[in-house]
């Protein structure tokens, strides 16, 4: 019998990201896929969606940037403090932040396209320094995050990032682009 | 341009407030407390600038419905706007000596007039009527203005004023700064008399001045009612967007015919609807138009604007108000009451990142409005022990920041009635 997924992520820019990109990904495998952000539902609250997810025995995916947080771990320590119902192997660290993963994913083409410069990683890429680089064209920031995911290649985001390559492994997702079965 | 602070006296439900703005305002209140009469205010300046004040009193009414029940004649109707220009640096004298040139850079400035109405009727004198330009002056290298280093000479000031209808200047130059006043204000702008009951910022006498041209009379206040659009739009109609969205077909026929502005569109619209396939604007028998919308559901079939939801119509107006209408300062009169909750917390973005470029206030009674606002953009308006509308803001208060540091969300206090402590 399928079940539901539920992905709890801090914001609009993770709704956008995770609705457009990864739940088409894992959609087959589950009854429904929700996206649940929580940065505005006080945290009492969230370990109470928690606690029900599991007691459903629905799978959740816990996602939260690492911040300032030293690593993973210490990240992760601090959601334990905070969400008493949360399992360590439902929790996924961003780094450093979400914009870094929409990053990850421009293929050269895209990257030319917005004359933007390649980088060979994205891990150390804030939300500040993706603003920096959004290019003079885009007078909204929701307008450039949307049109980077038309052309987002996981595959390509995966070799830029560490923390989305290790999502993307975890859960087994695989590339569209490979797999054209999961497009359809 | 943003407004940086208001202050009314005696203007309906207001017997005298100081209001700091920021670029993005959410202002909120229980029914009555004045919400809509402090939109008013924006309202009166729009129409003095587009209309003349003799129109914009009757717009509004008349002095009876303008000024406050209670005060009524014996004080004056004032209104003060203090606002900050763009940052828009302009070449004053490019005659200077030894390679220099003087630029000018507009500071904060303020409009303000005063009316006393008389005891019956709408009958009324101006007794106060002033622009004060703030700017600062610099001397700069005469082949890279702009982007050398400038050495500031002084700031200085602007005073228009007109007393009983004749136009005055007066220019305050800083010291050591190479300018006459006649350099700034040439002759033929002097000894001008305005018409009777005439305000300055109706005439051209205002307009020809920096950063003053052009701004009351495009303030946009938008009341969205979703059910004109689904009527359809006359062919024939201007191209911005009506107030209450009853163009909206008119106005989507125009980005759909730029394909730079139908791509932004079409993101934007599909980052809070993400089930919009595609969008289009068909003729009706030559003389009306109407909005259509493909769903990705149905790829076959488009549906007409008659058989979208409220919802829906309501975010086509939003986006368009707030990311394609050139306004400097909008006003979206609940804007959330046709929208689910879920969705509101993504048209909250739009609205702060669309107020990098346009300042923007929203009225609201929606919590899901108050529970994704920064504590600091928040108005709230009640009234005091004698009945005049109050606005305050809840970010400055001890007690709302304490509560919030506890973890009881903002909106439980909007909705318990403590935000006002």
């Amino acid at each position: 019998m399928k079940k539901r997924l539920y992905i709890l992520v801090e914001g609009e820019d993770d709704v956008r990201f995770f609705g457009r990109i990864i739940k088409p990904l894992v959609t087959s495998r589950y009854d429904s896929v929700e996206l649940l952000p929580y940065a505005s539902i006080r945290r009492a609250k969230v370990n109470n969606f928690i606690r029900g997810m599991a007691e459903m025995k629905n799978d959740y995916i816990f996602v939260a940037d690492i911040d300032t947080e030293r690593s993973v771990r210490d990240k992760k320590q601090l959601l334990y403090h905070w969400y008493s119902n949360i399992s360590g192997g439902n929790i996924v660290i961003v780094i450093m932040e979400i914009e870094s993963w929409y990053y990850a994913g421009l293929p050269d083409e895209a990257l030319q396209k917005f004359g933007l410069p390649s980088l060979p990683s994205t891990d150390k890429l804030t939300k500040e320094d993706f603003n920096a680089l959004i290019p003079p064209a885009f007078d909204s920031r929701i307008d450039f995050m949307f049109e980077i995911l038309k052309s987002f290649s996981p595959a390509t985001a995966a070799r830029h990032n560490q923390s989305f390559k290790f999502f993307f492994d975890r859960y087994h997702l695989e590339d569209p682009a490979d797999h054209p079965a999961i497009l359809s | 341009m943003p407004i940086k602070r208001v202050h009314i006296e005696n203007f309906k439900s207001f017997s005298a407030i100081d209001v700091e703005l920021s670029r993005f305002s959410v202002v909120i209140g229980s029914n009555a407390a004045g919400k809509s009469n402090f939109i008013s205010v924006f309202r009166f300046l729009h129409d003095i600038a587009r209309h003349g004040v003799v129109n914009a009193i009757a717009m509004q009414g008349g002095a009876d419905y303008l000024r406050n029940a209670t005060i009524g004649n014996e004080r004056d109707l004032v209104v003060q706007v203090t606002y900050e220009p763009d940052n828009a640096e302009e070449i004053l004298d490019r005659t200077g000596t030894g390679g220099s040139v003087l630029e000018v850079r507009s500071c904060e400035s303020s409009y303000e007039f005063a009316l006393h109405f008389n005891a019956n009727g709408d009958g009324f004198s101006i007794v106060r009527d002033q622009l004060l330009i703030g700017c600062e002056i610099s001397s700069c290298k005469k082949d890279s203005p702009r982007k050398g280093k400038n050495t500031v000479i002084g700031r200085g000031s602007i005073r228009v004023s007109s007393e009983k209808g004749d136009v005055q200047y007066a220019v305050d130059i800083p010291e050591g700064c190479a300018l006459a006043e006649n350099d700034i204000i040439p002759l033929f702008f002097r000894g001008k008399k305005l018409p009777e009951r005439t305000l300055l910022l109706e005439t051209f006498y205002g307009n020809p001045l920096p950063h003053f041209e052009k701004f009351f009379d495009r303030i946009a206040i938008y009341d969205i009612d979703p059910k004109l659009p689904k009527k359809g739009a006359v062919i024939t109609g201007k191209r911005e967007l009506d107030e209450n969205a009853g163009n909206l077909a008119l106005v989507v026929k125009n980005i759909l015919e730029d394909p730079e502005k139908k791509r932004k569109f079409s993101n934007l619209l599909r980052d809070v609807l993400p089930f919009v396939d595609d969008f289009s604007v068909r003729k009706f028998m030559d003389v009306s138009l109407i909005l259509t919308m493909r769903e990705r559901y149905a790829k076959s079939r488009d549906l007409p604007a008659s058989s979208l939801s409220d919802g829906t119509i309501a975010i086509f107006a939003m986006i368009i108000a707030l990311y394609f209408e050139e306004k400097p300062f909008i006003i979206i009169e609940e804007p959330v009451s046709h929208i689910h909750p879920f969705l509101i917390a993504r048209l909250m973005r739009m609205m702060k990142e669309a107020s990098q470029k346009k300042q923007v206030m929203i009225t609201t009674h929606s919590t899901e409005v108050v529970k994704h606002a920064a504590l600091d953009d928040i108005l709230l308006i009640s009234r005091d022990s004698e009945g005049f509308s109050i606005i305050s803001r809840p970010g400055d208060r001890e007690e709302v920041r304490t509560f919030l540091a506890n973890e009881i969300g903002i909106e439980e206090l909007y909705v318990q009635n403590l935000l006002g402590l």
